[in-house]
């Protein structure tokens, strides 16, 4: 199991463990996740800039939209199992960004 | 039972003690109280999961249990030093006055100190006082709200009580603010995406953003430039620069020449 020893990091395990408990049939969890979706959905549609995504995920909201930006710009509200775990699979990725 | 599930058992039994030691702090306010309050009815509440559920799986432990475990001992880490015999005042009382003009509200904050030995030990501790992720956990799994946050500042013991001595403390708290607000990460993304659009080719913005962050050269000179998002040595460097050349002047405004006083 990977820790957290930066700040960068400790965002994206904190949303990587919101969307495994999302996965895990804990649906009060995608009230945590949505507003990191929905503002890398904005981000990456370019409706919203750098300065007026939240600050709370920013590193995630940033990181998601420039991954896969054409997934996010077509994403609906209702999100699908399937959607919820490509996003993890992104999210688990992104640790061979941070530590490159 | 799986060896980290024995582990969290061990690490059960350490919260306890700390939070039966810590029963004894007085603080010199309430929110502290009520803090360490919410602290043992979190634990209490972590307690009753661990037991209610025997076969937990490493990744259900990591998620959960162990880091609100970490985050209890983080906590008492910083309240026991920060208890009515040993918490330094006057420096408090300072460093409050000069976050009441960069927060609103301010007071949802709770600044602490942890007194180290080391000379040069000043540092700031984010991880209590940013991240809303764990306190949306927290609420999320066991409903329990902490309506404070702590601002953790390390700072040395041979300082505790000078605080004309310890004006560097002003720059640590220049990370706190910067740090809520993401204020150098934007800026920062900001300038990689303008060098990587082109924006700034023929704009001698550039060569004054060169003389200010080395750090960035090869990054500007790469072809293809790298993605923004990849964290490279060079970017990383260039953020890590900016958020200490932006806290130098957060400080500056409350410390002028005094830091070079101190160093007479």
């Amino acid at each position: 199991m990977l820790y957290s020893h930066s700040h960068q990091e400790q965002s994206f395990d904190y949303f990587a463990s919101f969307l495994r408990n999302v996965l895990r049939g804990e649906n009060q969890y995608k009230a945590l996740v949505q507003p990191v979706i929905d503002d890398a959905k904005l981000l990456a549609r370019q409706e919203k800039d750098v300065f007026k995504i939240a600050n709370q995920g920013f590193d995630v909201i940033v990181y998601l939209a420039q991954k896969d930006p054409e997934f996010f710009t077509g994403l609906n509200r209702d999100l699908s199992e399937k959607d919820y775990q490509y996003i993890l699979d992104l999210i688990t990725t992104q640790r061979e960004v941070i530590s490159a | 039972m799986s060896y980290t599930k024995e582990l969290l058992l061990v690490q059960l039994a350490h919260a306890k003690q700390a939070i039966d030691r810590a029963r004894n702090n007085r603080y010199s306010d309430t929110p502290k109280q009520r803090y360490q309050e919410r602290l043992v009815l979190l634990f209490e509440r972590v307690e009753a999961f661990v037991m209610a559920n025997p076969a937990l799986e490493d990744t259900v432990i990591y998620d959960g249990p162990k880091n609100h475990l970490d985050f209890i001992f983080k906590s008492l880490e910083f309240l026991d030093s920060s208890t009515l015999n040993q918490i330094p005042y006057e420096i408090v009382a300072c460093l409050t006055h000069a976050m009441k003009d960069s927060l609103d509200p301010y007071d949802n904050f709770i600044i602490v100190t942890s007194l180290v030995n080391d000379v040069a030990g000043f540092s700031y501790d984010r991880w209590l006082a940013i991240d809303d992720d764990l306190y949306n956990d927290i609420n999320t799994k066991y409903g329990i709200v902490f309506e404070h946050r702590l601002v953790q500042i390390n700072l040395p013991r041979t300082f505790a009580r000078d605080y004309f001595a310890t004006v560097v403390l002003y720059h640590e708290l220049g990370h706190f603010i910067d740090a809520k607000y993401s204020l150098i990460s934007r800026a920062h993304y900001f300038i990689l995406y303008l060098i990587n659009e082109g924006t700034y080719y023929n704009d001698p913005q550039l060569a004054e953003i060169k003389s200010f962050l080395p750090g960035l050269t090869s990054y500007i000179d790469a072809s293809p430039k790298p993605e923004i998002i990849k964290a490279n040595s060079e970017n990383q460097m260039s953020l890590r620069h900016l958020k200490e050349y932006f806290c130098d002047l957060f400080a500056a405004q409350y410390v002028d020449n005094t830091s070079n006083q101190l160093l007479i």
